[in-house]
């Protein structure tokens, strides 16, 4: 491991198009300013792992279709006691691929709430 | 764009019709989605509380999430300070960053992954929204006690290791 010392200000440069800069130094913790070309992504490192998650989570629907929205309704309405009840029964998904659903939709606008 | 919205066609969900009000704008995209940085929360009336994240730049990337306390009614958030930064929130009276006011401006969704026959989420790092201008983030361990749970066959979640 490469170890260097850097003050606030002070930054390093990785394989000549990243630089990390030293923004300010407290007593427990360090800031950096991270430039980089925008194909590079930057993350900190406990986000790897959640960015596998991440992938297997818009997998959920992308492999298994509608179906799965199907059944995971079936499986938390069971179990529905301390779940906020619908106003309506679960139904599966009706549209399918290509079918204008829109009027099934509806798009939140959360800033409302 | 037209003056009505946008739309896409969601292989999943149909035609999609949505304003900029209704858009939610992580500045960070996602971890291991950095550039999906415009998302479309979509909710079908009988299928709630479940909440569909609809990529807006692709049809193909969509989220199925539920809110964190419908998981864990415990759940309590722990937001870092550039977290709350990036989001426009302000300081956290409590020092631990679980503010009690936090709760009122903000909503914790927990995306869904496949685990065998169920689904699994991790409460560690809930997606966190501020209601007030739509600005979203992916908090790294963003929840008081970071644990993930699996739907059990009947219905319950089940805390896992």
């Amino acid at each position: 491991m490469l170890i260097l010392r850097r003050r606030i200000g002070e930054a390093i440069v990785v394989a000549g198009e990243i630089e990390i800069e030293v923004i300010e130094i407290t007593r427990t913790r360090v800031k950096l300013g991270v430039r980089a070309p925008g194909r590079i992504s930057v993350a900190r490192k406990e986000a790897l792992p959640v960015a596998h998650e991440n992938r297997l989570a818009a997998s959920l629907i992308s492999a298994e279709g509608t179906d799965v929205v199907k059944e995971l309704l079936e499986v938390l309405y069971a179990g529905s006691e301390s779940f906020v009840s619908p106003n309506t029964a679960p139904s599966p998904l009706a549209p399918h691929r290509g079918e204008n659903s829109s009027h099934d939709l509806q798009t939140q606008d959360l800033r409302s709430r | 764009m037209t003056e009505s919205g946008e739309t896409i066609l969601s292989p999943w969900l149909g035609e999609i019709r949505w304003t900029r009000a209704c858009e939610l704008y992580f500045p960070a995209g996602l971890p291991g989605f950095e550039l999906e940085r415009r998302l479309i929360p979509v909710e079908i009336p009988s299928q709630r509380p479940l909440v569909y994240l609809q990529s807006a730049e692709h049809a193909k990337v969509c989220f199925l999430a539920l809110p964190a306390l419908t998981i864990d009614p415990t759940f309590a958030l722990d937001l870092c300070e550039d977290d709350r930064a990036v989001l426009g929130l302000g300081e956290a009276e409590d020092p631990s960053g679980a503010s009690p006011a936090c709760a009122l401006e903000v909503l914790c969704l927990a995306l869904l992954r496949p685990d065998g026959p169920t689904v699994q989420t991790n409460l560690g790092a809930p997606i966190v929204i501020n209601l007030r201008n739509g600005c979203g983030i992916q908090a790294l361990t963003g929840a008081v006690r970071s644990v993930g749970f699996r739907l059990s066959p009947s219905g319950d979640w089940e805390a896992v290791c």
